[in-house]
């Protein structure tokens, strides 16, 4: 397996220098060496590739991050791009062998690491503009209606008209944005809320069925503990159920 | 995997992933973890099982226990398996049967001791370590302020065991080798360097760099 890596490895490399062929001037040849410019950096160390278990700590929390300078998270931030980049290298050379990854939580971690760390330079983007500006300076969303009177996120868009010259893009958004709420409409609102409250109450029922299995079976359960397990279900309403109101009249009535 | 939508863009993206509901001895990173639950018996009831919040669950890998019901019942074993969902727990060499796996024609089969599960709140109690016999648990808090399991009968704290800390990576964490190129030291992890300072992230970055826009 080592042996098929490296050789992967070395083909790769091989591949490289040859592309980098420096022109041939007359009467002489360049003989080119495996010149590997920093390209060595996109696959695992020598030492590393025939293992199966490459021990690695753990991803960076927002905690440790919040305590470093901007340059050094800036640093960071490329440590773990290089990283990651090696490591679906790798994930790609393993599948090309058959082999199974040493380690594929690796990429997790480091996906995780970069997205505590773009938050964090999030964070203080955020404050700053907030500070200076009144705004968080990201890119705002506005609830709007559409045609149907459905509550959709419009996100402002970068034009280069302003929007009093803009005639165009604003018919359009007229059609998008624009409810004239009249009777099809409504019907149409009266319908689509009690889809999604039928959606909602069904998904409660089946948790409500659950708690009422487990205090039918165990009658002195703890409510906090239910409601921890099961977050839909309301412990006064399934108390006065009808599918578990005879065991429990003396333990819960209170 | 339960449903993924096909790829296209007339499709909604959208993918189903299959829960576990009845929860087995198998380990979450073999095969037959998703074999036991397959995607056509997802919507068969899941089993009762007593909800235990997360904060107060007081039984962890190596920990003394007595066992009081079944076969073995008065013997005390340390836990070697745990699953928190069915809350079970395996004694190391004890509540054993012996089952045959792999029987095909002639061939009679392997036949194994495997431990059988105990419910935690029924047939299991921690083991008092002054005196060597099961007690009723609960966690407090010491003068510390340190959260402990503390036995109701003689108020002795029981400490939480060191198999507890056990991982793939380490068993514990005291003993555990940094990797030389990928690891950092915890002492420059906590070490802080922010300053506070009224810029954006990049303003900041540009100022050390000494880039000029």
């Amino acid at each position: 397996m080592a042996q098929l890596l490296s050789s992967i490895v070395s083909t790769a490399a091989n591949h490289v220098s040859s592309c980098t062929r420096l022109p041939v001037i007359m009467g002489r040849s360049l003989a080119t060496s495996t010149v590997r410019p920093g390209l060595e950096e996109f696959f695992e160390k020598e030492d590393n590739l025939g293992k199966t278990r490459i021990r690695v700590g753990r991803s960076w929390r927002l905690e440790e991050l919040r305590l470093k300078s901007n340059t050094d998270l800036h640093k960071l931030w490329y440590v773990l791009l290089k990283e990651r980049n090696m490591l679906l290298t790798m994930e790609h050379a393993y599948k090309e062998a058959y082999v199974a990854m040493p380690n594929d939580e690796r990429i997790d971690k480091v996906a995780e690491s970069m997205e505590n760390l773009e938050e964090v330079v999030k964070e203080r983007n955020r404050a700053y503009y907030q500070l200076e500006c009144g705004v968080t300076g990201e890119r705002d969303r506005f609830m709007r209606r559409d045609a149907l009177g459905r509550f959709v996120f419009y996100k402002p868009v970068e034009h280069s008209m302003p929007s009093q010259m803009n005639t165009g893009y604003r018919k359009t958004l007229r059609f998008r944005y624009g409810c004239s709420m009249n009777e099809p409409v409504k019907d149409f609102l009266g319908k689509f809320s009690e889809n999604i409250n039928f959606k909602q109450h069904y998904k409660e029922l089946l948790q409500m069925r659950e708690a009422a299995r487990v205090v039918r079976r165990f009658p002195e359960v703890d409510m906090d503990a239910l409601v921890q397990k099961y977050p839909l279900v309301n412990p006064e309403r399934l108390m006065r159920w009808k599918k578990i109101r005879g065991q429990n009249t003396t333990v819960h009535d209170a | 995997l339960k449903y993924k939508s096909p790829p296209g863009i007339e499709y909604r993206p959208l993918f189903k992933p299959i829960e576990i509901k009845k929860h087995s001895m198998e380990r979450p990173w073999t095969v037959a973890y998703w074999v036991s639950n397959p995607a056509s018996r997802q919507n068969w009831d899941p089993p009762v099982v007593l909800p235990i919040k997360a904060e107060d669950w007081m039984w962890f890998r190596g920990d003394r226990v007595e066992i009081l019901t079944g076969q073995d019942k008065g013997k005390q074993g340390y836990i070697n398996m745990i699953v928190q969902e069915r809350n079970w727990v395996t004694v190391e060499g004890l509540n054993c049967e012996y089952e045959t796996f792999g029987k095909s024609g002639d061939f009679p089969g392997m036949m194994m001791k495997v431990e059988k599960p105990l419910l935690v709140y029924k047939d299991i109690k921690l083991v008092d370590p002054t005196d060597e016999k099961g007690t009723e648990v609960e966690w407090r808090f010491t003068e510390a302020g340190e959260r402990t399991r503390i036995s109701v009968r003689t108020g002795t704290s029981i400490p939480i065991p060191m198999k507890a800390q056990e991982t793939i990576d380490y068993k514990q964490k005291a003993s555990y080798v940094m990797n030389k190129d990928k690891d950092t030291k915890p002492s420059v992890v906590e070490e802080v360097t922010y300053e506070p300072k009224l810029a954006t992230f990049e303003m900041d970055v540009m100022d050390e760099m000494g880039i000029k826009e």
